[in-house]
């Protein structure tokens, strides 16, 4: 099969697999909201909009692959009908376009299914056409010997390229000693070899089965492959991509088997064509299968060129993934990829060849030589001195990251099964589940308050974290404004987020208060306290509806929607305080006061990314990551100009000013970006100021006290003059006047995955334990993500564990939650 | 398909499986084996502790105290929130008859221990034998209230106060037990109470009950023949008074026994009672004063 063709068939399997991805993100509630509403990557929805259009250049692509099925008599019928059934659905398509108008609901995952059938009746027709020309000869032991060499190459050139890009890229910043670093190499290298020794002896297995069974035939062994390939790819994406995604359960299952099923037999389809053209009989089922991913061309020399090519795809894929990932995800699977091509690349490089055979006892003997020096290093040494390197080095290197993942999460899986399977349960609960709102009333008399009303404006910054912020560290000298700002404020020193990413933080903090883990309980009107208050007392309402604001707000009041013409993404703070001095201009004297709300992405890690990280030239932060820092001293600037121009109008002492941010962000800790699943210190402590005009000054305030944003709405009810109930764990509490005592531990947890932490000890310790990736965690807060984690001893976990369990239950209790 | 058969492969298929099988169980074993979860520094600390556990129990099996409290002191600072060790240190301490070190000791399994109580009364008694009478009071009222509802805590509380002079709070802990237990010893501390406030009647009837389920329960005895005195009933009295000192003679008998000998002006019995209460207790002041005064008149 000719290289053009190859490449037609993957551009073809690759836009209906990214057609049937997009079913699965509407289908998944938090990927609908966060992906796709929020309009995360602009090239999907894109992509979504022009889709019934490239369905058509895909269809076209793979009926050209078909061309010698056209002209054949004998095959032109199967052809046609494929052509014509595409072209059907095509037609159908252009009338409805199922993407743009797709739904979260279980018509996304059934459009998400349906979409993997063109790849499948291609490879039907694939099939059917070769069936009869394929000749099929008996396997032999004697290709083992290349076999075993091509993966013993494909083992040093992995591990070699990844080795050398962490050392390059990553080692200097997690600071590692040259002994921890060779120590950290030595343990990936011992655990690559045992997993390519282990799919040596697995390959030995099954083709010794197929032999033992069916007297080695080399169609048996390649059904045998086949299965086996389809086995890993469900795994895989069972267990490593779809978990990242939320996407669990039984939909889960069935979407990794579609995929597994649709995408191993469309390779074997590509594969059986070129080996039905060719004059020799098929001896060996892998390498048939592999065939399409490898380059039969050219001397010896160009092929090992062809391999580092293809590493260095594989490898330009993770760095451009690794500062805007999911959970390392993408890093994860560019590096089975790169696995894929390599080994296939290898083959290439060691053709089977006539080695004797009979040495099966000696391959398996060297294939587990690595196996072996890692077990006895694991039992005799102890492990546990390298923990801590290798965590840091399964963060930053993915090839090692998911191998470590694969061998160190099976005793934890165990051991904490029954809490991991609680939190998976009461996680991402599905809208089947129905959940009813309950009334959240911090106050019963609103609309009554004595007090003049003032106007407010809460800004809060997208992972904004706090120690890049003067107010809370005398290190950072780019945000001048704040700093000044927080002269005349109340500065909260010890503030965090219960949770983790935007997707509930933003939520709760309109509650005042935690809320059952789905996105969303709509009506959400009989929660929202913060907008209860705002809508009884008249405030003129100037919010920047986000995506998920568009969920929560009461939209049949009435509100000025700021930013309103751009995708949430895009929101940046001084357009958006832009418009909205546009609007205090506009105002009347007369006028309700004002209440504003926006959450500004200019620090998001998808924004940075998105704009190539960049940094002004000649600007420089020492000691901080500048594309943050640099947008932060632009955002600091905005808001500066904010206040002063509150100042100019006489405002700015009848404003209640809230800076604070839904969460904050890992900049490349133990080598980890982004806020997905992660709640490290540096994700749930947050900054929060609040200035309060001068009348109001009269209220109690504990700035050392620990505080949540959840505070924040009760907050508001007190400075207007309310009373705010204590509605008791989980819900806010007024931060002025006299508070409730609080008990010494507090739940947090990520909005996206089922990741649930406790902080305890007034806040010093947070436990962390991860049912995405299977570990926990004890962190000093204070210390943060780059200090060494403190161990887990069985005591922190048992009494952490409890909490967890006992944080969900009351939750879900106030909640009126099913158990 | 080719006819032929081109297996070179010396080795059966049937044993390739047993050996790829046996490979995979290398496989299972090496990378998801159980190992040490502890660090080499971990296990050197184990280790030192278990050295220090073993030089301490085998000391103590044998009663050599002095070379159990080496090891014993070095377990806890190593594992200063162990209550374990700071109990046995405790213990060695004692038996080495250091009552600070051991009231110290005992401090620190009190903070730690999930059980505090096991060290009451001990701590407080400890600080009796120490001659720090707010120290051992503060330990009583701590181990009150380890366990509210335990009567013989309270007791121990009552009787502190009661030794201070602190007769209502006295009162107040023996009414308070007494609403979650039966006990006799705080049946009969309310009633001793209830005299000092000079109530004999109240008095009497307080141990009553006491006497009615233990005629010869001493301390019960010595409060109602008291109250039975003060209130001229000395013949009552005297009967109650003599069944006490049978049961348990002692200097609070001898003396009550004069006084009631002397209200029937008998001196010579009541000086034979005041000299048997000073044989008891030398330091009985009442007595002691009222022999002398008996003596002069006598004289």
């Amino acid at each position: 099969m000719p290289a053009a063709i190859v490449v037609a068939r993957l551009l073809f399997i690759g836009f209906f697999f990214l057609t049937s991805l997009y079913g699965l993100l509407v289908y998944t509630p938090f990927t609908h909201t966060h992906v796709i509403q929020a309009g995360l990557l602009p090239w999907l929805s894109w992509f979504a909009h022009a889709h019934a259009y490239l369905y058509w250049c895909a269809q076209a692509i793979a009926c050209a692959t078909l061309e010698s099925d056209f002209r054949s008599p004998s095959t032109r019928a199967i052809a046609s009908a494929y052509a014509a059934a595409a072209a059907l659905a095509g037609v159908a398509l252009l009338f409805h376009p199922v993407l743009p108008s797709m739904q979260n609901d279980r018509w996304s995952f059934a459009w998400s299914e349906i979409a993997l059938a063109p790849p499948l009746l291609l490879s039907l027709v694939d099939h059917a056409v070769v069936a009869r020309r394929m000749k099929w000869s008996w396997t032999s032991t004697r290709e083992d010997g290349s076999i075993l060499a091509a993966g013993a190459l494909c083992l040093l050139v992995v591990f070699v390229t990844y080795s050398a890009t962490f050392h390059v890229r990553a080692a200097p910043g997690l600071a590692l000693t040259p002994s921890e670093e060779a120590t950290g190499l030595l343990w990936s290298f011992l655990l690559h070899a045992s997993f390519v020794g282990a799919a040596f002896v697995v390959w030995v297995l099954v083709r010794a089965l197929a032999a033992w069974a069916c007297g080695q035939k080399a169609s048996v062994e390649y059904g045998i492959v086949l299965l086996l390939a389809m086995t890993l790819f469900l795994l895989l994406a069972r267990n490593v991509a779809f978990s990242a995604i939320s996407l669990e359960g039984t939909a889960a299952t069935l979407a990794a088997a579609s995929w597994a099923f649709v995408l191993v037999l469309a390779a074997s389809g590509a594969a059986l064509r070129k080996a039905a053209g060719a004059k020799r009989p098929v001896e060996s089922g892998l390498r048939l299968l592999f065939y399409p991913f490898s380059a039969h061309f050219g001397s010896l020399a160009l092929r090992l060129l062809w391999m580092a090519a293809v590493l260095a795809v594989a490898v330009r894929l993770q760095i451009v993934a690794s500062r805007m990932d999911w959970n390392g995800l993408m890093q994860k699977l560019f590096a089975c990829l790169g696995w894929v091509l390599v080994f296939s690349s290898a083959l290439a490089v060691f053709p089977a060849q006539n080695h004797g055979g009979g040495r099966t006892i000696l391959f398996i003997g060297a294939a587990s030589a690595g196996t072996l020096a890692y077990g006895a290093w694991r039992t005799m040494g102890n492990p546990a001195d390298s923990a801590p390197i290798l965590d840091k080095l399964a963060v930053a290197e993915p090839s090692f990251g998911l191998l470590h993942d694969l061998a160190g999460s099976g005793s934890k899986r165990e051991s904490m099964a029954e809490l991991f399977a609680f939190m998976q349960k009461n996680t991402n609960i599905p809208h089947e589940r129905h959940i009813e709102p309950i009334n959240v009333q911090f106050a019963s008399d609103l609309g009554s308050t004595p007090r003049k009303r003032p106007h407010i404006f809460i800004i809060v910054i997208d992972s904004l974290r706090r120690d890049y912020l003067s107010p809370f560290n005398p290190a950072v000298t780019f945000t001048p404004a704040l700093a000044k700002f927080a002269r005349a404020s109340d500065v909260f020193a010890n503030a965090f987020t219960h949770y983790g990413a935007t997707g509930l933080s933003e939520p709760s903090i309109w509650l005042g208060g935690m809320m059952p883990h789905q996105q969303y309980i709509t009506p959400f009107a009989p929660m929202n306290s913060l907008e209860k208050m705002l809508l009884a007392d008249h405030y003129v309402r100037m919010v920047s509806v986000d995506s998920i604001l568009t969920q929560l707000l009461d939209r049949s009041a009435p509100l000025v929607a700021m930013d309103a013409n751009k995708v949430t993404g895009d929101y940046d703070l001084c357009s958006s305080l832009e418009v909205l001095r546009g609007k205090v201009d506009a105002r009347r004297e007369d006028e309700a006061p004002l209440f504003a709300y926006t959450q500004p992405q200019n620090i998001h890690v998808s924004r940075i990314t998105r704009e190539g990280a960049s940094v002004p030239s000649g600007a420089h932060f020492p000691g901080f990551y500048e594309p943050y820092a640099a947008r932060l001293q632009r955002i600091d600037a905005c808001f500066g100009q904010f206040i002063d121009y509150l100042e100019s109008k006489a405002l700015y002492d009848e404003s209640v000013v809230v800076f604070t941010a839904d969460h904050g962000d890992l900049l490349g800790e133990e080598g980890r970006w982004g806020h997905a699943y992660n709640l490290n210190p540096e994700v749930v402590r947050i900054p929060l100021i609040i200035h309060r005009p001068a009348r109001l000054r009269d209220l109690p305030v504990d700035t050392a006290a620990l505080a949540f944003s959840t505070d924040i709405a009760p907050s508001l009810y007190r400075l207007l003059g309310y009373m705010p109930a204590t509605l008791g764990a989980g819900f806010g509490q007024s931060l002025y006047g006299p508070r409730s005592p609080q008990r010494d531990w507090h739940l947090l947890v990520s909005s996206y995955g089922p990741v649930y932490g406790v902080l305890e000890d007034d806040a010093r310790h947070l436990y962390v334990a991860d049912a995405v990736n299977y570990t926990d965690s004890y962190f000093d807060v204070a210390r943060g993500s780059n200090a060494p984690r403190e161990p887990v001893t069985e005591d922190v976990r048992a009494r952490n564990v409890q909490r967890i369990l006992a944080g969900v239950k009351e939750l879900h209790q106030a909640f009126h939650v099913e158990p | 398909m080719d006819a032929s058969f081109p297996e070179v492969e010396s080795v059966p298929p049937s044993i390739r499986v047993l050996l790829a099988a046996l490979g995979l169980l290398l496989f299972r074993w090496s990378v998801f084996g159980a190992v040490s979860t502890a660090t080499t520094a971990e296990i050197a600390a184990q280790n030192e502790l278990k050295r220090l556990i073993d030089q301490s129990q085998t000391a103590l099996r044998t009663n050599r105290y002095q070379e159990a409290l080496l090891p014993l002191e070095e377990l806890t600072r190593l594992q200063p929130k162990n209550h374990v060790y700071w109990w046995q240190r405790a213990i060695v301490l004692r038996a080495l008859r250091r009552p600070d070190d051991e009231a110290n000791a005992l401090e620190q399994f009190v903070k730690l221990s999930p059980l505090p109580d096991e060290a009451c009364p001990r701590l407080a008694f400890t600080y009796r034998e120490l001659g720090k009478p707010r120290e051992e009071l503060d330990a009583f009222e701590r181990c009150a209230r380890f366990d509210p509802n335990d009567s013989e805590m309270a007791f121990y509380l009552g009787h502190a106060y009661e030794m201070g002079g602190q007769v209502d709070r006295a009162l107040g802990v023996y009414t308070e037990a007494l609403k979650h237990n039966i006990n006799a010893d705080v049946e009969a501390g309310v009633g001793r109470m209830l005299l000092r406030k000079g109530k004999p009647t109240e008095a009497y009837r307080a141990v009553t009950p006491v006497l009615a389920r233990n005629p010869n329960n001493s301390d019960a005895l010595l409060v109602a023949g008291l109250a039975l005195t003060r209130q001229g009933k000395t013949r009552e009295a005297k009967a109650l008074l003599e069944r006490g000192a049978l049961c348990h003679d002692g200097s609070d008998f001898r003396y009550a026994l004069g006084v009631i000998a002397e209200i029937e002006g008998k001196s010579g019995d009541a000086l034979s009672h005041y000299d048997a209460a000073l044989r008891f207790d030398p330091q009985n002041q009442d007595a002691k004063r009222r022999r002398a005064r008996l003596a002069t008149s006598r004289n």
